[in-house]
């Protein structure tokens, strides 16, 4: 096959750029996925380990592709969940929606294959930007302040980072990506914010549950896993530190998943957790913890997508999406029902689905009892707000309610579509291994390892009556003021009173000239005496 | 009160600081010893190498002719600019009724101001004066209408129109003597150094270029005086 | 060619000749003025592309030996300031046609001695010859504030005039003391003499230029003309105030410093951290005033301010990666300053107001114009690829290479602040329509394309910045070595 060396970001952003004079949504939507499918091809044709379209910026060289193997795999997945989420909302879709969508995933691949700072740097804001697009909206003021929270959030860390890169190329004079030599902290920040650390991790469910669902099953299955993949790329240690941060962030992102009862805020919850699991795989730093970890990158975009696309879809088919009114979908919706079964169990671990692979994978990567057990909290919380999920959505008889449209054809193929695409990886574990070029020799479906990874979902089913009540559904607020706002407003108090200094009082304004005036001679004066 | 009294408190001691302070800087400055190489220079040399006896002519229109076009560019420019800020409207201040021997005595000097004015200007590279004080000689003679006659009888025979069409010519006039020295010697407002024929000193037609400058910027600020006096003379 | 005093000589015929053909025809003031830019914009442009061969350049006015003559000289440092030559004013004036009905040859007078103004002080070498020009722009200046004729356009230029004279008045004391001091205004004589004398009367001189300049620049505590005066003020002139007059004042000031003083005399004396942290006050203070501003105008006012804060600390390093970098974003700034205000002039046509709040809804009115002003307004708080970016990125290496980290974290946090004030216009536009009374106006060709080529230069800029950095990278020569200016201007 005829490798053409080129960005496949480049390709999603010309189409992105196409698309703004496109007709019709069908249009959009063909042109889009002949995009992703040219990707596909140019993804599958690159050569590895190589750095290529390099050109001078700055005197700095600029390297816009370095491929290796977790990129690749990262971007192959990329293709299948944009394919699947274009699959999925292309017939409500806005017209300003595509393009930017486009941008974004087209930004989103490029940072995958580029080896330098400079455009890691260039990709990663603008990324932020398009975001900021896709959540603005003109008419509903929850989006507004939810776009500018987003962006304020990430802005910041990526002035962070750019912060970082700063210091590690004037400390090294070169601006290949690699392990930053100095400023590691502003690093972790910029990362942290963008992969939704706990503690940073506010932006998240606070956007993903304000925006329309087809944008949130788009903005949920990259966003974060981009940030996944800039602490697999610039932080190259192993820390035991980090991980252990890992395990804290799936621990707590798990408990403030079960206390909400908003499906899309559960599910936002759950990815810090689910990030929690990534960021042990990479911190443990062995080969086998990194792979682990990028697996469940994708697996992890997979299963997160489809579980976001059948919140989509409940709101679509029900204008619920609090569970509190929900209750007995699995009859209405039986696909919705059966496609997002699949995807629990798998966000779960459940053996035979695809979330236990990675996880499988990191559970082996490191005999840390500490992580062990972590991740096995971790696990026995996800299982419960699954089974939350599950329970008071589809099983329970509840509220009810009557179904307004039923879901678009496109809807179930795109669920089906990636369903089906999961439960193949699930049950090809060599071929998985094989992909990312590592012999682990962990036998999948060995007695001991299914028992492992049936453990805590028996424990999550176990404890699930005991729970129940205090985990009951409720409703919620869209948004809720935390200490990040809290900050900006004392912030904004204190501006003003300076800012009042300015009163049209023209002896006031001579003043502060001959006040500087005398401030600067009096300052020499006196540095003069010593 | 007690706010007030702070703030003017504040200003005094301010003000009385940075005056110490630069004074000390003077005094330390006075001290310095200086050769003031430049106006040696002006000294020892300027009648020989411009031909104007009148140094500060000599200055003006040769060796810093260059400053002085800016200068008649402020003056210039502001005349315009009182002439647009300020209120369009009819006159009403300056009513006094003067005495017919204030009128008759106001037109004998008159002509005397005139040939002051003239003999400033034309004489300016070899006696005091110059086209600047001639200008402003000029401008007094519009003063002393408008009081005596009135600003009607002024902007009769002389509108603000016309005196700053007289400006513009008078300033592009002083502009196209340094473009002359620009092609003719090379350099722009070249007088001397373009090898103009510079004359004796003392002689009326000596200095090169110089009493055709002090010709055009006496014009200049002559017309350019009267317009900001005119034009400040309007009152709503 | 000696094309320089050209630069001199067609402003000045365009001024005193514009009130005849105003006189004779008010058709033939038009083309006059625009051939009068043209030629000017021409010659800077002709000075960027042969920079190799021509430069550096020296001119003595009336023929005159060197070491007397008024001097006019081109360096490779005077091309940062020629680029916004080329670029600005004419795009000002033809932003003005519309924008300017009352009276247009006076403003176009007015807009010209402006511009002669900033190409003498840009050019001159004599310290005398430097405060004419001084004055000619700041009385053009003190005009144009006023231009609109209402109460808050008077008031303003009514303040700019006192302040501003406040600082005309210290510059003067400088000049004249250091003429006191040294014996000649020659600029490239000065230096010599300069090191002769105490450390303190050094200094003394130092805070008056830096005093008298400032005012003009803007520098906190000396800006709060600025607000009121870009309130007050017509778009073209605000436009060729932030995008020229007032890096001109900063130029000479960074000139008068570099070549008078000297780089070891900053670092000996400490000053460049004086230098530094007030270039970080200035721009904490812009940021932060710009927080608070409910109008367009003001808001950008105060972020001009901040933005030359950044331009401060990039210079004050003394460094030459430092100077390259401020030259940047002096440029970069002008430029995409600029087209911020064509487009907020572009917006004030539907609602006829600079409020933010009244500017809700103008997306759907102005869609195409919207998402550029939006575009600007985040590629303003740096984020690529914009020039402004570059611009930053420069600052920041420069200023963590010298070693002052603080203040170049300093400037990223100043940047999140801008990006916090940004938004506010940007979620305002981006609100559901209300309603405007009246009929859309239909932008002309003259208010459209100014904008939409300034902010393609920018975009031009931010991706290929070596265009700029090619003229301006060899710019500290001429500051960093004053012999370098020395025996240009006074020959071997």
């Amino acid at each position: 096959m005829p490798a053409i060396t080129m960005n496949p970001g480049f390709i999603l952003i010309l189409v992105g750029i196409l698309s703004i004079f496109m007709k019709n949504n069908k249009q959009r939507f063909i042109l889009s996925m002949a995009g992703l499918a040219t990707s596909l091809f140019i993804i599958l044709g690159l050569p590895e380990g190589e750095r290529l379209l390099t050109f001078v910026f700055l005197d700095f060289e600029i390297i816009l592709l370095e491929v290796d193997v977790i990129s690749r795999n990262i971007a192959l997945v990329f293709v299948i969940f944009g394919a699947g989420a274009f699959i999925y909302s292309y017939k409500f879709c806005k017209k300003k929606e595509f393009p930017l969508v486009n941008f974004y995933l087209g930004f989103s691949f490029m940072i995958l294959f580029v080896g330098d700072f400079i455009s890691f740097f260039v990709a990663w804001e603008i990324i932020t930007v398009s975001a900021f697009f896709l959540i603005y909206d003109i008419n509903d003021a929850v989006r507004q302040h939810t776009a500018q929270y987003y962006i304020l959030m990430h802005v910041s860390g990526g002035l962070m980072l750019l912060w970082g890169i700063i210091l590690h190329v004037t400390e090294s004079g070169s601006i290949i990506l690699t392990m930053p030599e100095r400023g590691l902290i502003f690093f972790l920040i910029s990362i942290a914010v963008k992969l939704a650390f706990v503690g940073v991790h506010t932006w998240l469910p606070r956007t993903y549950a304000n925006i329309p669902f087809h944008i949130s099953v788009i903005l949920s299955a990259f966003t974060s896993k981009i940030g996944v993949y800039g602490l697999y790329r610039i932080i190259e240690l192993d820390n035991m530190l980090i991980a252990y941060f890992g395990a804290f962030s799936a621990i707590l992102g798990v408990i403030l998943a079960m206390t909400h009862s908003d499906i899309r805020k559960i599910l936002s919850y759950h990815i810090v957790s689910q990030i929690g699991y990534m960021i042990i795989g990479i911190g443990i730093g062995s080969e086998l913890g990194i792979v682990g970890g990028s697996f469940h990158i994708i697996n992890h975009i997979l299963y997160k997508g489809l579980l976001f696309i059948m919140a989509g879809t409940v709101i679509y088919s029900f204008g619920y999406e609090n569970l509190e009114n929900l209750g007995g979908l699995w009859k209405k919706v039986p696909i919705t029902f059966v496609t997002s079964l699949i995807a629990a169990l798998s966000i779960a671990g459940f053996p035979f689905f695809n979330g236990y692979l990675s996880k499988t994978m990191i559970k082996h990567s490191t005999d840390n009892q500490i992580i062990y057990y972590g991740m096995m909290i971790a696990g026995i919380g996800t299982a419960l707000s699954f089974i939350k999920i599950m329970y008071f959505g589809f099983i329970r008889e509840g509220n009810n309610p009557p179904m307004k449209k039923k879901p678009l054809f496109s809807m179930r193929v795109s669920m089906v579509f990636l369903a089906g695409i999961m439960m193949t990886m699930a049950l090809l574990p060599e071929q998985m291994e094989s992909l990312f070029n590592i012999s682990t020799g962990i036998n999948y479906f060995s007695a001991y390892e299914v028992w492992n990874g049936v453990q805590p979902i028996l424990i999550g089913l176990a404890l699930f009556p005991i729970l129940q009540k205090t985990i009951e559904p409720h409703p919620e607020q869209p948004i809720e003021p935390d200490f990040y706002c809290d900050i900006c407003n004392s912030f904004i108090e204190f501006d003003n009173k300076v800012s009042k200094i300015h009163t049209g009082d023209m002896v006031r304004y001579v003043s502060w000239v001959l006040f500087a005036l005398v401030l600067l001679l009096l300052n020499f004066y006196v540095t003069s005496l010593f | 009160m007690k706010n007030i009294s702070f703030n003017k408190l504040f200003s005094f001691s301010l003000v009385s600081l940075l005056g110490v302070l630069l004074l000390i800087s003077f005094y330390d400055i006075s001290n310095l010893e200086v050769t003031l190489s430049l106006s040696e220079h002006y000294i020892n040399y300027g009648v020989e190498e411009t031909g104007a006896i009148n140094l500060v002519t000599a200055i003006l229109f040769d060796y810093r002719a260059f400053d002085t076009i800016g200068e008649a560019t402020v003056i210039f420019t502001a005349a315009s600019i009182v002439a647009l800020i300020l209120p369009q409207h009819e006159a009403s201040m300056l009513k006094t009724e003067f005495t017919p021997i204030v009128h008759q005595s106001i037109a004998f000097i008159l002509p005397f101001f005139w040939v002051i004015s003239i003999f400033l200007i034309a004489y300016g590279h070899l006696s005091p004066g110059g086209g600047f004080s001639g200008g402003v000689i000029i401008s007094a003679m519009s003063i002393l209408i408008i009081f005596t006659y009135g600003f009607h009888y002024m902007t009769r025979r002389f509108n603000v129109t016309r005196l700053s069409l007289i400006e513009d010519f008078g300033a592009l006039l002083f502009l196209s003597i340094g473009v002359f020295g620009l092609i003719y010697g090379g350099s722009f407002l070249a007088n001397s150094q373009a090898g103009v024929y510079l004359g004796n000193p003392g002689e009326l037609l000596s200095g090169g270029l110089m009493p055709l400058s002090n010709l055009a910027v006496g014009a200049k600020v002559g017309t350019g005086l009267s317009i900001i006096f005119i034009s400040l003379t309007r009152e709503d | 060619m000696d094309l320089l005093i050209w630069l001199i000589i067609i402003p000045l015929f365009t001024i005193f000749s514009i009130g005849i053909f105003n006189y004779i025809n008010k058709k033939f003031v038009l083309p006059v003025v625009f051939t009068s830019a043209i030629l000017q914009s021409g010659i800077a442009i002709y000075y960027i592309i042969n920079r190799n061969n021509l430069l550096p350049q020296l001119y003595n006015v009336g023929n005159w030996q060197r070491d007397i003559a008024i001097n006019l000289s081109i360096d490779n440092f005077t091309l940062v300031i020629f680029v916004l030559i080329a670029i600005m004013p004419l795009l000002s004036l033809l932003y003005s046609i519309t924008e300017i009905q009352r009276k247009p040859a006076k403003f176009y007078l007015l807009i010209n001695v402006l511009l002669l103004g900033a190409s003498g002080m840009v050019m001159t070498a004599d310290l005398f010859n430097f405060y004419v020009f001084f004055e000619i722009a700041s009385i053009s200046s003190y005009a144009l504030v006023a231009f609109r004729d209402e109460d808050i356009s008077l008031e303003a230029a009514f303040e700019y005039l006192i302040i501003g004279s406040i600082g005309s008045v210290f510059l003067l004391l400088g000049i004249v003391l250091t003429y006191q001091a040294t014996g000649t205004l020659n600029m490239a004589m000065i230096p010599g003499r300069m090191a002769e004398i105490p450390v303190i009367t050094r200094q003394v001189l130092m805070s008056l230029f830096i005093i008298g300049l400032g005012v003009k620049f803007a520098l906190v505590p000396l800006h709060a003309w600025m607000p009121d005066a870009y309130q007050g003020s017509p778009i073209s002139y605000i436009v060729l105030s932030s995008g020229l007059v007032v890096n001109v004042y900063f130029f000479v000031l960074v000139r008068i410093l570099f070549i008078f003083f000297g780089v070891e005399f900053f670092q000996e004396t400490i000053f460049t951290n004086l230098i530094v942290g007030w270039g970080v006050l200035s721009m904490l203070f812009g940021h932060g005033a710009a927080l608070q501003q409910d109008n367009l105008k003001r808001l950008f006012a105060y972020s001009t301010i901040a933005q030359l804060g950044y331009v401060i600390i990039a210079f004050g390093l003394g460094t030459e990666a430092g100077i390259v970098a401020g030259s940047f974003h002096l440029i970069s700034h002008a430029l995409l300053k600029g087209a911020i205000f064509f487009t907020a002039g572009n917006l004030h046509k539907a609602t006829g107001s600079y409020q933010i709040r009244e500017m809700k809804g103008m997306a759907e009115k102005m869609p195409v114009m919207s998402i550029i002003f939006v575009l600007m307004l985040i590629a303003m708080v740096g984020i690529p690829p914009s020039n402004i970016f570059v611009s930053k990125w420069l600052i920041l290496s420069a200023a963590v290479e010298a070693g002052y980290l603080l203040p170049a974290f300093m400037i990223v946090f100043g940047s999140f602040l801008s990006l916090g004030y940004y938004l506010r216009p940007v979620i305002t536009i981006y609100t559901g329509y209300t309603g405007f009374p009246g009929k859309l106006p239909l932008l002309k060709f003259n208010e459209y394309f100014p904008t939409l080529l300034l902010a393609g230069i920018c975009l031009i800029i931010g991706l290929f910045p070596g265009y700029i950095l090619n003229i301006i990278d060899t710019a500290p020569e001429f500051l960093l070595e004053q012999s370098n200016f020395i025996i240009h201007i006074l020959g071997g």
